[in-house]
């Protein structure tokens, strides 16, 4: 026996230490402060499609986290294979559910199109050859819902000498011709740079690109800027008539910083069945806060914070008329960081990610949900921090990243 | 079983020495490097909060204070990690040639035991990862302790914040290695470290069995094992396939222990049918 000591020892130092230390790191997570909503006014059942997700910014350590129907759970509470595939769009996730095989390899939520009997999915491969000499091609893929067809090919992208990249940022599907809608960069020899906004046209059946209709081309010089936005679809990949192109400029100063110049940005509506392009008329004032709106096919909601509340303005892009003004009960805080999003007729508008001035300790985050049509207040809550050792909680603080309604 | 246990035991013992001095100049080390890190830290302080006459919380904003981390990263902390790992990696290869190149030739009467061959083979390769474990079950004993010393030593207005051991591990790069934050990751990491041990011993073994002409076989062996493991990822990479992430740890998981089983299988079967004394 007395020979075995030493390996004896070993054995039992590595079992009991390695072994508590793991224990320990496990049960750890539950040390970490809940964040909960903690209800002013409404009720609290409205949270329950509600999703944030954000940071829990403790001291020194950083700790992702999902408030999910008022429930926080930290990404090192789940297990190895739960975060294995890190945070995926909601959405991503139901397609890849359903269609296993067909979304294979496939992602960027916005390179798709869903209606009830087709699924299709339009990329842009970017590859250079030995001599280096850069080829691109459009991956088309189409699936037919119920017979489970998959059709996939491969078409260069026109014009390609021309474009330095592209990027796509719509797809639908009009009389079973696929439209890819992208903002491309342009190749130039001087100064000058050019933004354009790309509409392909592709035959499914005969694969081969119809036409290629340049909606959009904007040149200019540094230090001025321009930005072409796409405001973000409420429901990205059903079938939508029309696609809004925001198109924004600015002017670095020298020495100084960047400025966005919101009175002479535009907004085009692009209709894929007319096949028209317009300039939206919005009164002055609303202009610039396009960048951030929502948009669900037919109205545009935008986030108004000139007033001394915050309003959510609904303009009817048909008539190009404001149809709807609803002040939040919420004063406009410009340190603050506003989150907005439009679902199941309601407004979600979270405010937070401020920190006082004096001691840098986080403001609570605040909620609001409304009814979009009526103004009634649904809900009203702002954050607690919960933890076992409130005294540890100082200077901690929650950083919202996004908020998703199911 | 009792042979091989025995085997197990026997290399431990002859290692004891120099894996005894290693598990010692981790702890003198890292203790000095916590007393003298965190001295010559206070004196700094000292010195300009007399020259500028400003008080604790001024030179905390004015300076920053300390933690854990700054103590963790500097090399008489982690210069006995580097040190353990370098020379139990090379004690992979010492624990086969010393027996053909030490006195009086050992493997002789290594080969020589009535046990199969394979326990011989697995008894080196035990030893080596009992040993590994030892260094950092070691430090995960000794981390606590060095951060209450830590703790003890500097006033609570200097200090950024008080860590736990589990954050210490995280914030360094080098711990976070040695100790992965959850256990999955241990098993995941540990049991890649098991594959890649395997596979250098049956390399050694190609290069006892056939010398010069093994070197290459070795060589060659350990390019395919690596293949082999790889495959999926060289897959993925030239875009033939895409690998959901829970297939691809599987199949990689799968493809590991098959790397594992023959290269052990191939290294045992060379020992017993080829090696040369």
């Amino acid at each position: 026996m007395k020979r075995y000591i030493c390996s004896i020892i070993i054995v039992m130092v590595v079992i009991l230490s390695i072994g508590t230390y793991y224990v320990k790191v496990a049960s750890s997570a539950s040390d970490l402060p809940k964040y909960t909503f903690k209800t002013l006014e409404g009720s609290d059942k409205e949270l329950d499609p509600v999703i944030i997700n954000g940071t829990h910014q403790g001291n020194p350590i950083y700790e992702p986290l999902t408030i999910e129907s008022n429930q926080t759970t930290y990404s090192s509470e789940k297990s190895y294979f739960e975060n294995f595939s890190g945070i995926i769009d909601l959405e991503m996730e139901k397609l890849t559910k359903e269609y296993r095989s067909f979304m294979r390899g496939k992602d960027s939520i916005d390179s798709f199109y869903e209606d009830d009997d087709f699924l299709a999915y339009a990329s842009v491969n970017e590859d250079f050859t030995k001599s280096g000499k850069k080829e691109a091609e459009f991956d088309i893929a189409l699936l037919e819902k119920k017979s489970e067809d998959e059709t996939s090919f491969n078409i260069e992208l026109p014009d390609q000498e021309r474009i330095m990249n592209t990027s796509i940022r719509d797809v639908q599907l009009i009389h079973s011709k696929l439209q890819v809608l992208t903002t491309n960069d342009v190749n130039s020899n001087d100064e000058k740079q050019t933004k354009e906004v790309h509409l392909y046209t592709i035959d499914l059946a005969n694969k081969k690109v119809l036409s290629d209709k340049i909606l959009l081309s904007e040149s200019f010089k540094n230090p001025n800027q321009v930005e072409l936005e796409i405001p973000i679809d409420v429901a990205r990949i059903q079938p939508n008539n029309m696609i809004l192109i925001s198109l924004v400029k600015g002017i670095y100063h020298e020495d100084g910083p960047y400025e966005e110049k919101p009175n002479e940005g535009k907004l085009l509506s692009y209709n894929y069945e007319t096949e028209k392009l317009e300039t939206v008329k919005l009164p002055k004032k609303e202009t610039d806060m396009v960048r951030g709106g929502k948009f669900d096919g037919k109205n545009l909601y935008v986030v108004d914070i000139k007033s001394n509340n915050y309003h959510i303005k609904t303009i009817d892009l048909s008539n190009q008329k404001i149809t709807n003004d609803l002040e939040l009960d919420l004063a406009v805080h410009k340190d603050e960081q506003y989150f907005a999003t439009i679902k199941n007729g309601r407004v979600y508008f979270l405010l937070g990610n401020g920190t006082n001035q004096q001691d840098r300790a986080y403001k609570p985050a605040q909620l609001h949900i409304a009814d979009l049509k009526t103004g009634k207040t649904l809900y009203k809550g702002e954050t607690v921090i919960q933890s076992a050792d409130q005294k540890k909680t100082k200077n901690h603080g929650f950083y919202i990243e996004e908020i998703i309604v199911q | 079983m009792m042979r091989y246990i025995k085997l197990v035991n026997f290399e431990i013992n002859r290692f004891s020495k120099i894996y005894i001095s290693l598990l010692l100049i981790t702890l003198v080390s890292q203790l000095v490097g916590v007393i003298i890190g965190t001295k010559s830290f206070l004196n700094r302080a000292l010195d300009i909060m007399l020259e500028e006459k400003i008080s604790e919380a001024a030179y905390v904003t004015n300076y920053g204070g300390i933690d854990f981390t700054q103590i963790a990263n500097s090399l008489w902390f982690q210069g006995p990690i580097a040190l353990s790992a370098v020379a139990l990696v090379f004690y992979i290869f010492l624990i086969w040639y010393r027996d053909w190149f030490g006195k009086n030739t050992f493997i002789y009467r290594l080969l020589m035991l009535p046990t199969s061959r394979l326990s011989i083979y697995l008894s080196k390769a035990t030893a080596i990862f009992l040993m590994v474990l030892g260094l950092i079950a070691l430090q995960i004993i000794i981390l606590p302790m060095e951060n209450a010393l830590f703790n003890s030593y500097v006033p609570e207005s200097l200090l950024n914040t008080e860590m736990s051991t589990s954050s210490i591990v995280k914030m360094n790069s080098v711990l976070n290695l040695v100790i992965p934050s959850t256990f999955t990751q241990f098993l995941l990491s540990y049991g890649i470290g098991l594959m890649a041990m395997s596979i250098l011993f049956t390399a050694i073994m190609f290069e006892r069995s056939f010398r010069i002409k093994g070197i290459i076989l070795g060589l060659v062996f350990t390019g395919i094992a690596a293949a082999l493991f790889l495959a999926p990822v060289f897959i993925m990479a030239s875009e033939s396939f895409y690998f959901y992430p829970n297939e691809l740890f599987g199949i990689m998981t799968a493809l590991g222990i098959i790397v594992t089983g023959l290269s052990i299988w191939l290294g045992s079967w060379l020992l017993k049918n080829r090696v040369t004394v």
